[in-house]
């Protein structure tokens, strides 16, 4: 690490967020700086004006700059890194709540996105394509992020539109399958933003609630695949080649006009005696395309012989559980939950042979335990978690992003937070851990200056061996810093 | 004979009219109405007698022979009025002020629903056990921008001095991540959204849990109020040495709270606020006003907009209901508070009555 070239970067950043903040809270009294929300009183007006209406959102700012310098031999893909900066994004966000009746509701969020990373660090190359994809969204239907309508009747509750649906718990991924996911940040993500990652799509949700039970129906007529960091971007596999000499054949996504290739889901949950439990069924397809290899061919254009592969969506039926519970012992409550999620027809890359497609269908089970209490007059939270994955029916050749597919992939989460002036003050350090000796860390300091304004300095790190999810970023260590304004 | 005519039909219309306003006027005959809490329980043996205790102290006898009343019986009552109705809902505004005059304002929507028969079910063991459901209670809240949408959920349990059973159960709704989860719910000393209060002062304290004493008379705001003295049994590190209530002695209303730490030093005073609302004239807390003596927090709860006699279904306290993100009522538009001068003053230590104590005491 190359502590000279942060300097610039943090006068840059310490001046302009938080000494200026600091400068802005001197100088005024501490209740002003409580009540200072000018956006917020504009929407005041409006929802005067419009009776019925609800306006708030927010306005952030998240840069993270690289704590290694520029390099252009990086992990096994022999990645070329040469920013400063990871992103420096400009988010808004706006929430409209329209309450047609007691009943009835239409909610509409729309999402600005505006990258600077890709004007403001001169020395940073990317291909015109993936500063295309992340500079800023690229279509209505990225920035209009949600859009439905919610019917709270009697004992039924209805929510039909562009949506997020969340079964799952955990922090991370397990029965949280409802929704594709964006993960262009890749392992840069932490256990509280999934809101952002995952991708809301057109769906009819259908909730009917007894005494203690409650059944849902979901049902996706509008597939969207999940997103992969792009090739060559800041977070684009470490351990994959940014080349590839394969030309690749997208196939047509699943249609949204035949109803054979809609996603149905269901969901039983039971709230008794203290236990919470669900079961669940999920009749899909695999967010992530599959590359089915189609052996070789002489290019037209070339004339070279290349690898020929074709990209398609495959059905997969998913069949779920999830059971947690709060027990009393030394003294304090204990929260535990379990996750599985049992996976059907999944394809996995095998090493490649030019005799097969290069694909193996196979079925996996992921389970999450997680264990959850306060301490220290309920100051201190402490969480434990472990998750896995077993794939069924394994094989040497498996491969995962590059890197060779285990059997069973085991990762621990131990996470830790305290508060402090009247929870004003949060430190929170999270540790992830691999058995191949691959940790990820993520410590957040953040701090509220009122019920608007928040801020927080974050670090990311990451290392290990070069074959495995952490371990590929070991180069790809951040600090963080985060201004938000909500309203 | 026209004249006859006529005022036989005047009368006959105004009959009708008194009628049909009979008719159409909210029949409360069969809700529940406030009912002092002495003549609800009837026989104050229950009241004086729980948990198993078979016999009155010394001392005990000698409160009902001087003030008719003992300590566990008083601070039963005030409990007992502290829980309207079955089934109610509210606005509340929470403010908190940090020593350096920073104001957090959170605001709520709030509803409760009570599992089990009256106030005397929970000392008789009526249709009741310790480790059942006592209360459900939601809420979602309107304010700070970041918190709105969010929302919450606590099953609390009927505890008893014999079995060592957890008192509360908790689920949170995130907005943000749109997802309900499990929350490892606070403790009894834990403090309330960073404030000066903990969860015992409003929510999971019970009578029994503590030797109360009645230590004197006051008049405290033109009410004349018996003053008790309580001491945690229960847990020899509890976080309290003692705390002293002022009971109001007409309608059993605590008007004013000191307690001292651990150490003996006052800490936290407060001063509540009772108000009846017509017309089934509930007694409800309408204002907290607390202050950290020691670190010169301050929070004040203000009540709003009470309503009783609702018909929440049990469903609506499941916690997945909470995803609704439904605001069950039209949300209140209250004033904005933007400094300590929109707070009410300081509540303030009742050196009166500690005076006259010290010298009768001296005596």
């Amino acid at each position: 690490m190359k502590i000279y070239r942060l300097l610039p970067c943090l006068e840059a950043f310490f001046i302009f967020k938080i000494v200026i903040l600091f400068f802005f809270v001197a100088s005024v009294e501490a209740s002003e700086i409580s009540s200072f929300d000018p956006v917020g009183r504009v929407c005041d007006h409006v929802e005067e004006s419009v009776p019925k209406l609800e306006i708030r959102g927010f306005l952030k700012n998240k840069t993270d700059i690289d704590l290694h310098g520029k390099s252009s031999d990086v992990g096994k893909g022999h990645r070329v890194k040469d920013w400063d900066f990871q992103m420096i994004e400009w988010n808004a966000e706006f929430e409209f709540r329209y309450r047609i009746s007691d009943h009835l509701e239409v909610i509409n969020v729309e999402h600005l996105l505006y990258d600077a990373l890709y004007d403001w660090d001169k020395g940073a190359h990317f291909p015109r394509r993936v500063e295309k994809e992340l500079e800023n969204y690229n279509s209505f239907k990225e920035i209009m992020r949600e859009l439905y309508l919610n019917l709270v009747y009697d004992k039924w509750f209805i929510k039909l539109g562009k949506q997020q649906v969340v079964w799952g718990k955990m922090d991370g991924k397990c029965i949280d399958i409802i929704n594709p996911e964006d993960a262009r940040e890749s392992v840069n993500g932490g256990q509280d933003d999934y809101e952002w990652r995952r991708i809301p799509t057109w769906m009819a949700n259908t909730t009917y609630f007894w005494s203690d039970y409650y059944l849902q129906f979901v049902w996706v007529p509008d597939f969207e695949p999940s997103i992969s960091p792009p090739r060559d971007s800041v977070w684009w596999y470490p351990a994959i080649p940014s080349s590839s000499s394969c030309s690749v054949e997208k196939k047509d996504k699943p249609s949204s006009t035949s109803l054979k290739d809609h996603e149905f889901a269901i969901r039983f949950n039971m709230v008794k005696n203290g236990w919470d439990a669900s079961l669940i069924y999920f009749y899909t397809w695999n967010d992530y395309p599959t590359m089915f290899g189609r052996g070789y061919r002489i290019n037209p254009i070339t004339g070279i012989s290349e690898c020929y592969k074709e990209q398609k969506h495959t059905r997969i039926h998913q069949f779920g559980a999830n059971v947690d519970k709060g027990n009393w012992f030394w003294g304090r409550n204990w929260v535990w939950r379990m996750e599985f999620l049992y996976t059907l027809n999944h394809y996995v890359s095998a090493k490649e042979s030019f005799l097969s497609d290069g694909v193996a269908k196979r079925d996996n089970l992921k389970s999450i335990f997680s264990l959850e209490t306060n301490w220290w007059h309920g100051e201190i939270n402490t969480l434990f978690q472990l998750s896995g994955k077993y794939q069924f029916g394994h094989d040497d050749s498996f491969r995962s992003l590059g890197c060779r597919m285990k059997r069973f992939d085991p990762t621990a989460l131990c996470s830790i937070s305290k508060k402090w002036y009247s929870n004003r003050l949060k430190l929170t350090a999270s540790f992830y851990y691999r058995p191949e000796g691959s940790w990820k860390f993520k410590d957040t300091l953040s701090w509220a200056f009122s019920d608007y304004i928040s801020a927080q300095v974050r670090y990311t790190g990451f290392t290990g061996p070069s074959d495995d999810i952490y371990g590929m970023y070991d180069k790809w260590d951040n600090i963080g810093f985060e201004v938000k304004y909500s309203f | 004979m026209m004249e006859n005519k006529r005022r036989k039909y005047v009368t006959g219309l105004w009959a009708a009219i008194i009628c049909l306003f009979i008719f159409f006027a909210p029949d409360i005959s069969h809700c529940a109405q406030w009912i002092n809490p002495k003549s609800l329980i009837k026989d104050p043996v229950l009241a004086r007698l729980q948990q198993g205790k078979t016999k009155l102290t010394d001392q005990e006898k000698k409160e009902i022979k001087e003030y008719g009343y003992t300590g566990l019986e008083l601070i039963t009552y005030v409990d007992i009025n502290t829980h309207p109705d079955r089934c109610w809902d509210k606005f509340e505004r929470a403010v908190i002020v940090t020593a350096g005059g920073h104001i957090n304002v959170y605001e709520w929507l709030w509803k409760e629903k009570y599992y089990y028969k009256d106030p005397t079910s929970l000392l008789t063991l009526d249709g009741i056990r310790p480790g059942d459901i006592m209360t459900k209670t939601a809420g979602i809240y309107l304010s700070p921008p970041e918190r709105r949408y969010r929302g919450w959920l606590y099953y609390i349990y009927l505890t008893s001095e014999e079995k060592h059973i957890k008192d509360i159960e908790g689920w949170n709704w995130v907005h943000e991540l749109r997802r309900y989860r499990r929350s490892p719910t606070k403790a009894k000393d834990n403090h309330w959204l960073g404030s000066v209060l903990r969860y015992d002062d409003f929510l999971l304290r019970r009578p029994w849990e503590e030797d109360h004493t009645i230590i004197g008379e006051d008049v405290y705001n033109g009410n004349e109020c018996l003053v008790v003295e309580s001491r945690n049994r229960i847990n020899p590190d509890y976080y309290l040495s003692k705390r002293v209530t002022w009971v109001e002695k007409k309608n059993l209303l605590d008007l004013h709270e000191e307690q001292f730490d651990k150490k003996g030093r006052r800490s936290l005073i407060m001063d509540k606020l009772w108000e009846q609302i017509k017309p089934l004239n509930y007694w409800v807390i309408s204002q907290w006003n607390g202050i950290d003596l020691v670190t010169k927090r301050r929070v004040v709860r203000r009540n709003y907009d009470w309503r009783f006699e609702q018909r929440f279904d049990d469903g609506e306290f499941l916690p997945a209901t909470m995803g609704k993100e439904y605001f069950w009522r039209e949300a209140r538009n209250l004033p904005p508070v933007r400094h300590i001068s929109d707070l009410p003053p300081e509540p303030q230590v009742r050196r009166e009555f500690w005076n006259t104590l010290k010298a009768e005491k001296q005596q």
